[in-house]
Order: C-alpha cells, then sequence, then structure tokens
C-alpha cells in the first residue's frame, strides 16, 4: 500500500494553485466577517457560512484527491465503488470545482452587499442600479451554482469510467 | 500455491514501489533552490506589508492579519507538498513556482 502522506503531498503538489485560491476566499470570507460584525450580524453569519463551505470544500477536494491518486496511478482500492467515485470526482477537476464555487460565492456575497447598500441607500438613481446589480448577480450565482452540481453530478454519474 | 501467492505479493510490491516513485516525481520543483528562494522571498514579502498595515486602522489591521495568515498558511501547504519530492523529476510535470 502507499502511505497516505505521499499521495497526500502529491495532491498538494499538483492542486498548489487551487487549494491556495480556496485558502485565501476562505480568509477573504473571514474577514468579510469580521469587518461587518458590527454593522451587521446577517451579513456576518453570511460571510461566515461561505467561510465554512468554502473550507468544507477544500478540505473535501483534499481529501478526496489523497484517498484515490494511487488509485489512479494504477493501484487497486478497498474503498467501495461509490465511495471512489464521490472521492475521485472530488479530487480529480479541483480546478473546476474551485473556480466554479468561486464564482458561485463572490457572486453571492456581492448579490447580498449590493441588496444592502441598495436598501440604506436613499437617492433613487442608487438604489436602482444596486438592485438591478444584486439581480444580476443572483442570476449569475444560479448559473454558477448549475455549473457546479452538473459538472460534479455528470462525473458522478460514472459516465466517463 | 504458495509461489503463486509469492508472485503476487512481488508484483504488487512493485507496482506499489512503482506508484510511489510515480507520485513523488510528478509536479517537483526543477530547482529545488530557485522554489524555496521563491517561496521565501513571497512569503517575507506578504509577511512585512501584512505587518506595516497592522499598525494603522481597523480594516486595515484585519487585512493585515489575513494576509499573514494567508502567507504563512500558503507557505506550509506548499511546504508540505515539496517535502514530498523525491531525488529526481517527472520531465513535463514540474512545479517552478509556489503557486
Amino acid at each position: 500500500m502507499i502511505p497516505w502522506h505521499v499521495s497526500a503531498q502529491y495532491c498538494a503538489r499538483q492542486g498548489a494553485t487551487e487549494y491556495l485560491e480556496m485558502w485565501a476566499l476562505l480568509l477573504v470570507f473571514a474577514g468579510g466577517a469580521v469587518l461587518t460584525r458590527k454593522a451587521s450580524r446577517g451579513v456576518s453569519g453570511a460571510f461566515v457560512g461561505f467561510a465554512v463551505l468554502t473550507g468544507v470544500l477544500g478540505a473535501s477536494m483534499f481529501y478526496g484527491c489523497s484517498m484515490t491518486a494511487a488509485s489512479e496511478q494504477g493501484m487497486t482500492t478497498d474503498l467501495p465503488h461509490a465511495t471512489y467515485t464521490i472521492l475521485r470526482c472530488l479530487g480529480y477537476d479541483v480546478r473546476y470545482l474551485t473556480n466554479s464555487w468561486a464564482l458561485f460565492a463572490v457572486s453571492c456575497a456581492g448579490a447580498i452587499a449590493l441588496l444592502i447598500f441598495g436598501t440604506i441607500r436613499w437617492k433613487r438613481a442608487a438604489r436602482a442600479y444596486a438592485f438591478t446589480g444584486s439581480a444580476l448577480l443572483t442570476v449569475a450565482a444560479f448559473v454558477f451554482a448549475f455549473f457546479l452540481l452538473f459538472g460534479f453530478s455528470w462525473c458522478s454519474s460514472s459516465r466517463l469510467f | 500455491m504458495v509461489l503463486v501467492v509469492e508472485v503476487v505479493l512481488t508484483a504488487m510490491d512493485h507496482l506499489a514501489s512503482s506508484v510511489a516513485e510515480t507520485l513523488r516525481t510528478n509536479y517537483c520543483p526543477a530547482n529545488k533552490a530557485i522554489f524555496l528562494a521563491v517561496l521565501g522571498g513571497i512569503v517575507a514579502a506578504s509577511c512585512a506589508i501584512g505587518i506595516a498595515l497592522m499598525g494603522r486602522g481597523y480594516t486595515a489591521r484585519v487585512a493585515g492579519t489575513l494576509l499573514v495568515i494567508f502567507a504563512v498558511g500558503g507557505a506550509a501547504l506548499d511546504l508540505f507538498g515539496f517535502f514530498g519530492c523525491g531525488n529526481r523529476i517527472e520531465p513535463g510535470l514540474t512545479w517552478d513556482w509556489p503557486w
């Protein structure tokens, strides 16, 4: 058997850019939560939620890659097929997952920010721009969420194996 | 029967060694000294900027702290992967920058 740390170190090198991107995104959301803590507890909570989800997704991608890296190179695996498929889909195309998630999370955060901005601004033009931008970012978030879920579902459907 | 088992186990050992070697040679820096120098430079610059920001207002202090945490965490991840490299690299699958 291949020691786990050998696979984990291989995954850290292979997906270094993406894991750093997720790490940066997590910290940006954490910073947003700290900065908006006094202004709005709801927005701060939303930032905390995005930070936690970013961390969970990043850790899952790393775990998925490290658990399937050796079998991708030809080793046998003891994992059940369904478990293996999910782990492989999490760890195989980390660039796609990372970029989809980053675009989705940033669109959501931007939509929330513009919605709040539009609520507290009293000038009609500024409010109109803010609400329009928020609506567009919400649509964009749905599109990115679709790509994220579609990519993972396509991979999980075993069509590619 | 014992001979067959031994043959299979030997083949599995060879396969495991080969795969481990592949995992240790893929995506490794072509020049480890340059890689470490670039990584150290980026981390030092990020920490310096972060510490400089900490002396300012509340928002800048938060940003500076996050920058330092990012630099230290990113360096830890890079070094974790870097120390998994063996003595040789796989041509075409190199990793010459910390990102």
